[in-house]
């Protein structure tokens, strides 16, 4: 080393040396150079000025000569001037200067040719030209020739200055020579100090480089690995965690092409449990021709997993290998088959083909053997995930398969449990309703069997009765027609032998003489007495079989004596009997059958007449005891023994057989009179002693009016035919024929009594009318003018009119007037009829009781009968209906007449209340609300206003809802009404039988103990007078009930149908509640909230709240007692207590 | 699976014993329900509960509450809407007519159960233009099947059934009309709901407590025995208007009663009767 720096300061040392001596050589060569330069330029210079000064004075000296020549008139100045300037410029040429050292020797010549010119003086100045020019020629030549000298002379210096200094520098460089050999000696001793050191480093620098080898190769090996260390960590991180397969396949391809550069690689992978391998992922190959799946032991790929080693396979022909490439057929390339083996076993395998340096495939391999295990291990764990999440799949697939099987077994079991629950319920419904039937069964077979045995015997006994029947209906019918053949064919002669009879007995021609009138007298009675017998034995008939009907006819004792005083006392007069009639004990009316009394009563006295002689005594006493009326008939006749008095009543027997040659008589009247008497509720007793004569009484119960109660028996069969034909609501044609028919039936036995006068112009038809309305039952009269009706009605007192319209002297309307008007006649029903085309309503609204249109037929003459026969029955109900629309009015008429009522109509409120004034013994009022003149419940309120009608029912019949206000209204005044529909009709014909029935003694009465009212005024209840009590219930029985005892208390009533009402009701300072009655079960509000709902208010802490509930259950009514009542009453409601509670919360 | 012998059994003498015990400490008087259904309910209630006789007694004096579960378990509570369409149809052709004819119609349906009958009832009012001057009141000894009733709300399946009845009494219109339905129940309409009262009463022992033109009380008597039956007929006859009706279930009748001739049969399918007296 030292011997390396030594050299090397030598080296530096030398090369400083050589640098100085180099330089220094330059510096003296240039210095030098430039000395001689500066030299030579300074002579160029001064030569220069001397050549100046040269021209200077040569020009000078020629102007002067000139001037001098030339001019005639020299001018002192001028050539002064010029002489100046010459010895200046000769003064100039002498001074010596460097180049110069001395006097030029020319000058001298100059100086002394100057002289010389000077000196000649204007020489002529007018000398001749030519020798003047001459002469300047001459000047001149010897000037130019003296400057030459002069320029010469200079030169001459200046050659001998400048070689003198060329010497000087020749010299110089010789001096340069001689330092530039030393410089150069000095710079070889350098190189060869250089020389040294070089070779010094050569030997050192080898040494270097081969431990720079060493190092070199040490870190490349440590770069292969690191290479190796952090690629294939890469790769494992990148496939740590990756969620398929595929994925790590992919990934780990990726992540090697990034790292080796192949062409192509595969990824093969084992799949689970088994020995098949397939391909994952590929890079670079051909997809269709690459083995997607190989088996483990198969192939070369089967070799290498099977043996777990890899396999480096050479390949030189690329063609033959599973890549492509454009340009490329052959090339040299290595595929690497490589195992991914985890815990020894084969996990994949990669392929991979590329061109490989041969120093790389180490590192390749080991790269690939590293990275193989963190694949390997990521398979592995990726395999093993993906079992797990299989299993854990599976298992979610089964525990969700679980729980929907759950839900549905949930469901299942809910409907299940619904559904025995439904079981349970129907199965215990049918089981009790099994039970029920077997139970009732087993009456059933009880019963029935009792039923069969009843049965048989009843079949017995009907076989006989039937048999019986038979015959007795065969006798019947026997009897029947005989009666009717022998009545008809007795009779046809009979009117002949009577009215031929009358008309001789009436001797109008006066050609007979008394004796044969007393004939014809005789032979009128006899066919008179035959014709009441023939009309008894009909009579008996009918009485027996039950066709006859008992009237109720108001009888007034006084009008009835004087009738039967006069039917006898021509008799009595004729046979001077005593004849009296007593009536002192006797009620003054009565009611009963008038026609059968009469008939009776006539009996009786015919037979005393009869069997009374001359002189003798009959009175009929009449006389009220005990309830009854009697009708005692007695005579001081021949008497009855005791054995014949019970014989008398049997038909066609009297006292003997020989009395009726005796007495006369048919033996009839008796029997007659038996049944009639019991008809009449009553009987017959008699009383006799032979010889002390006999009397005949008739007891009958004493009715003092005509009693609804005590319907006729037949109407009752008929009311009671008529609430079970309800439903028969068609065929109502068919009804009205059948209802007809039985007033056929049933009216013959009016046949004498009821009288009809028919006013009539058209005799023919009038004949019809008149056979029918025999047929129907009535007597009649005819009156073919409307003067002759008139009259006649007022004489003969008809039961009914029927009056044409069209008729001469006085039309129909002014017979119906007059009529009408006549206090005698105004009770006459009277039904129109006429050809013309009236309204209907305008009759009716007359007063008349129908209206027949023209031509007529069976039918609506029957209706008209239907309708007179409805109108002269005292004894039917009345119903005034007040309806606007004639067609509902004529429904709900033809319904009634169905049932035996007699309906009134009227169509507007004016002719209603006319009505209801004219009409005596009203049952009942249909009122609609709608009325041409006015509002129904206008009409209520007048009708409910009067008095008389304040207890007369009123119903209701209208199309429109009412309001809740007018309901209430209504209800005040009636307890019913009814709304139009299309079963209106029968709900109308119910409560119409209801109203007249008057059965409505009400099924429940909501207070317990009415009667108890009359006893309580007694003692003091002066504390509830004039309080106010609130009503809150929705039962309007209840309300009634309570309003109307209460009222008795002098109590003041409010009523609420709700709770909330209730409530206003109390808040309203005006009404001044005292106390309230709360129903606990209302709409709109119920009782208790009611309660709670007053109790809010404080100002109503102390008013007293009764709760009335239906309730059994103490929890109930302690209920109510809690939320603020003070007491609770039960329903139905004791008014002892009641009123007694009220009391002590009053007081 | 429970074992079956660990079924409790009851007697006919412990069932009196347990009426009589039952009415001393509450207000409930089961004695004039028949015994056989008593005993397959009490049953019931036994084994639901796991109670043997003693138990039971225990329970009907000393629970709180034990006596109302029990009166709720042992009455049957089955109703659905329309039940018997062809009553439904009876009712509207034969006596909606009739009752139209009353200014108010005050309707009791007794022991209505969930109220399904009384909004059957209402939805037969409403289609016929009846119900806003219609009330009903519905009732039953079971306040817990009221409260049921109040709300109007029942689990939008049964509705499918509810509906075939309708279809069954009215094809015309559909019963969805009268009820709104969400989530899985349905609420029948509000407007429905007005004039209707549900409140407990006990045929057994509570009295009249309104006047009546109709009254249904369909498959309640059968549950009854003959003496109850008949004092529960004679309070729907002082309950009923002079013609009102009274309509029971099909298997029940009246004509064995001696009420029964102040009744005109209207219908006898479906027991419909008339008062007239």
């Amino acid at each position: 080393m030292n011997k390396l720096s030594f050299l090397r300061w030598q080296f530096i040392a030398s090369i400083i040396i050589a640098y100085v001596i180099i330089i220094f050589s330059f510096w003296y060569f240039l210095a030098s150079q430039s000395r001689y330069s500066d030299t030579v330029n300074n002579y160029m210079a001064l030569s220069q000025e001397k050549f100046n000064a040269i021209q200077d004075w040569e020009v000078n000296i020629q102007k002067f000569s000139k001037y001098k020549n030339l001019e005639k008139n020299t001018d002192p100045l001028v050539e002064d001037q010029l002489r100046n300037a010459i010895q200046k410029s000769l003064l100039v040429l002498d001074t010596p200067n460097e180049l110069i050292d001395r006097k030029l020797d020319a000058t001298q010549d100059a100086r002394a040719y100057s002289q010389e010119l000077f000196a000649l003086n204007n020489i002529n100045a007018s000398n001749i030209q030519a020798d003047m020019l001459l002469k300047i020629a001459d000047q001149q030549a010897r000037i130019v020739e003296t400057s030459n000298k002069l320029t010469n002379e200079i030169i001459e210096f200046r050659k001998e200055k400048i070689k003198k200094r060329n010497d000087e520098l020749t010299t110089s460089r010789y001096i340069t020579i001689i330092l530039g050999l030393f410089s150069l000696i000095v710079v070889l001793f350098v190189v060869v100090q250089t020389m040294r050191i070089l070779a010094h480093l050569r030997k050192t620098g080898n040494k270097e480089r081969e431990l720079n080898q060493n190092l070199l190769k040490t870190a490349e090996q440590l770069e292969d690995v690191n290479w190796v260390l952090q690629n294939s960590s890469k790769i494992h991180n990148q496939i740590n965690g990756l969620p398929s397969e595929k994925a790590i396949a992919q990934t780990a391809l990726n992540g090697m092409s990034e790292v080796l550069d192949f062409f192509a690689a595969a990824f093969y992978v084992r799949k689970t449990d088994s020995y098949e391998f397939i391909l994952k992922s590929s890079i670079g190959l051909h997809n269709k021709e690459t083995i997607q799946n190989f088996i483990l032991d198969e192939g070369i790929l089967g070799a290498v997993a099977a043996n777990k080693k890899h396999q480096i396979i050479p390949v030189q022909d690329i063609s033959k290998t599973n890549i492509q490439t454009g340009t490329i057929k052959n090339m040299d390339a290595d595929a690497i088959l490589f195992p991914i083996v985890y815990e020894d076993y084969c996990i994949g395998i990669i392929e991979i083909i590329g061109s490989f340096p041969k120093n790389r495939v180490e590192s390749i391999l080991n790269y690939l053997t590293r990275t193989s295990r963190s694949i390997g291990s990521a398979l592995q764990s990726r395999q093993n995930h993906a079992l797990v999440e299989e299993l854990l799949a599976e298992t979610q697939r089964q525990t969700e398969e679980l729980e929907a099987q759950q839900e549905e077994l949930r469901i299942t079991n809910e409907e299940l449990v619904y559904k025995t629950n439904l079981l349970e319920a129907s199965e215990e419904e049918l089981r009790v309703q099994q039970e029920e039937l077997s139970q009732a069964n087993k009456e059933l077979n009880v019963k029935a069997a009792e039923l069969e045995r009843r049965n048989l015997e009843l079949n017995e006994a009907h076989n006989i009765v039937e048999q019986k029947i038979v015959e007795v209906e065969l006798a019947s019918k026997y009897k029947s027609e005989f009666m009717a053949n022998m009545s008809h064919e007795l009779r046809t002669p009979l009117n002949s032998i009577l009215i031929l009879a009358k008309l001789l007995q009436d001797n109008k021609l006066e050609n007979l003489n008394t004796e044969q009138v007393k004939y014809a007298s005789v032979i009128h009675n006899a066919g008179s007495d035959l014709l009441q017998l023939i009309n008894e034995l009909l009579d008996l008939a009918k009485i027996e079989s039950g066709k006859v009907e008992m009237q109720k006819d108001l009888i007034r004792i006084q009008d009835f004596s004087s009738n039967m005083e006069s039917l006898f006392k021509e008799l009595a007069k004729e046979k001077s009997i005593n004849f009296q009639i007593d009536i002192e004990q006797a009620p003054k009316q009565f009611v009963t059958d008038e026609y059968r009394l009469e008939q009776v009563l006539k009996n009786f006295l015919s037979n005393a007449f009869k069997f009374t002689e001359k002189s003798g005594s009959i009175t009929l006493k009449i006389f009220q005891q005990s309830g009854n009326v009697h009708f005692a008939v007695k005579d001081s006749g021949i008497g009855i023994s005791p054995e014949k008095q019970s014989l008398i009543f049997e038909a066609f027997r009297q006292e003997d057989g020989s009395t009726s040659r005796k007495y006369g008589g048919t033996g009839l009247g008796l029997s007659i009179s038996r049944e009639i008497s019991s008809l009449l509720n009553g009987r017959i007793t008699l009383e006799s002693e032979i010889g002390q004569g006999s009397t005949f009484s008739l007891i009958i119960p004493y009715i003092p009016e005509i009693n609804k109660e005590e319907m006729p028996a037949p109407t009752k069969e008929a009311s009671k035919e008529s609430t079970s034909q309800e439903t028969k609501a068609t065929a109502k044609q068919e009804n009205i024929r059948q209802g007809s028919e039985d007033a056929k039936m049933e009216l013959p036995k009016n046949r004498q009594t009821k009288s009809i006068l028919i006013i009539e112009d058209d005799i023919n038809f009038a004949d019809i009318l008149k056979s029918f309305s025999e047929e129907y039952g009535f007597d009649t009269l005819n009156a073919y003018d409307g003067v002759a009706g008139i009259q006649m009605a007022k004489q003969k007192q008809p039961d009914a009119i029927i009056l044409d319209v069209m008729l001469p002297l006085a039309d129909g309307w002014e017979v119906l007037k007059t009529l009408k008007n006549d206090k005698t006649t105004k009770h006459i029903p009277i039904h129109m009829m006429s050809a013309a085309n009236f309204d209907k309503k305008d009759f009716l609204e007359s007063g008349a009781i129908g209206f027949m249109p023209k031509p007529v037929n069976e039918e609506s003459i029957a209706l008209a009968f239907e309708t007179i026969h409805l109108n002269i029955n005292k004894e039917l109900k009345k119903i005034l209906l007040i309806e606007d629309q004639e067609f509902q009015s004529d429904l709900i008429k033809k319904a009634f007449a169905e049932q035996n009522i007699n309906v009134i109509q009227a169509f507007t409120i004016e002719s209603g209340m006319k009505k209801l004034e004219e009409e005596e013994n009203l049952d009942c009022i249909i009122l609609d609300v709608k009325l041409p003149d006015g509002s129904g419940l206008e009409m209520l309120d007048r009708i409910k206003s009067n008095p008389k009608y304040e207890k007369l029912p009123v119903i209701i019949n209208t199309a429109y809802d009412l309001s809740a206000e007018q309901t209430e209204k209504i209800l005040r005044h009636t307890q019913s009404m009814v709304l139009k529909s299309s079963k209106s009709n029968n709900r109308l014909i119910d409560e119409v039988n209801l109203f007249l029935n008057k059965l409505s003694t009400p099924a429940y009465n909501p207070i317990k103990n009415p009667e108890k009212l009359v006893s309580s005024e007694s003692y003091g209840t002066s504390v509830l007078e004039n309080k106010t009590v609130l009503i809150a219930d929705d039962d309007m029985r209840n309300v009634f009930a309570l309003t109307s005892s209460l009222q008795q208390y002098k109590m003041k009533i409010e009523i609420a149908n709700n709770g909330l009402e209730a409530v206003q009701a109390v808040e309203n300072p005006d009404k001044q509640i005292d106390i309230v009655l709360m129903d606990i079960m209302m709409p709109e509000m119920d009782g208790y909230e009611a309660i709670q709902e007053i109790r809010k208010n404080k100002k109503h802490n102390n008013l007293p709240i009764i709760a009335v509930t239906a309730k059994a259950m103490k929890g109930d009514r302690e209920k109510s007692i809690e939320l603020g009542a003070n007491d609770y009453v039960s329903k139905p409601i004791d008014l002892d207590r009641l009123v007694s509670l009220m009391q002590v919360w009053l007081s | 699976m429970a074992e079956l012998r660990n079924s409790y059994d009851i007697s006919f003498p412990e069932i009196e014993e347990l009426i009589f015990l039952l009415k001393n400490v509450s207000d409930f008087d089961l004695s004039g329900y028949t015994r056989s259904s008593l005993k397959r309910r009490i049953q019931r209630i036994m084994n639901l509960e796991a109670l043997d006789f003693v138990d039971l007694k225990n329970a009907v004096i000393n629970i709180p509450g034990f006596q109302q579960f029990f009166i709720q378990e042992v009455t049957v509570n089955v109703t659905e809407m329309f039940r018997d369409p062809g009553f439904f149809n009876r009712l509207a052709s034969e006596i909606l007519p009739y009752l139209q004819t009353f200014p108010r119609i005050k309707i009791w349906s007794a022991g209505c159960s969930t109220g399904e009958e009384v909004y059957s009832l209402a939805i037969l009012l409403k289609e016929n233009n009846l119900y806003d001057r219609s009330f009903i009141y519905g009732t039953d000894i079971n306040s817990k099947v009221l409260d049921i009733a109040k709300k109007g709300i029942y689990p939008l399946k049964k509705f499918k059934e509810y509906s075939d009845n309708f279809n069954a009494y009215n094809s015309k219109e559909s019963l969805s009309n009268y009820y709104t339905a969400r989530y899985d129940a349905a609420i029948i309409n509000h407007d429905l709901r007005k004039n209707i009262l549900f409140s407990t009463h006990n045929l057994a022992s509570d009295q009249v407590f309104n006047e009546f033109q109709l009254i249904t009380c369909r498959n309640v008597l059968i549950y009854f025995d003959l003496k109850l039956q008949e004092k529960v007929i004679n309070l729907f006859y002082e309950s009923l208007a002079l013609f009102g009706f009274l309509c029971l279930g099909t298997k029940e009748t009246i004509l064995r009663h001696p009420v029964m001739e102040n009744f005109k049969v209207v219908d006898k399918e479906f027991n419909i009767y008339q008062k007239i007296k």
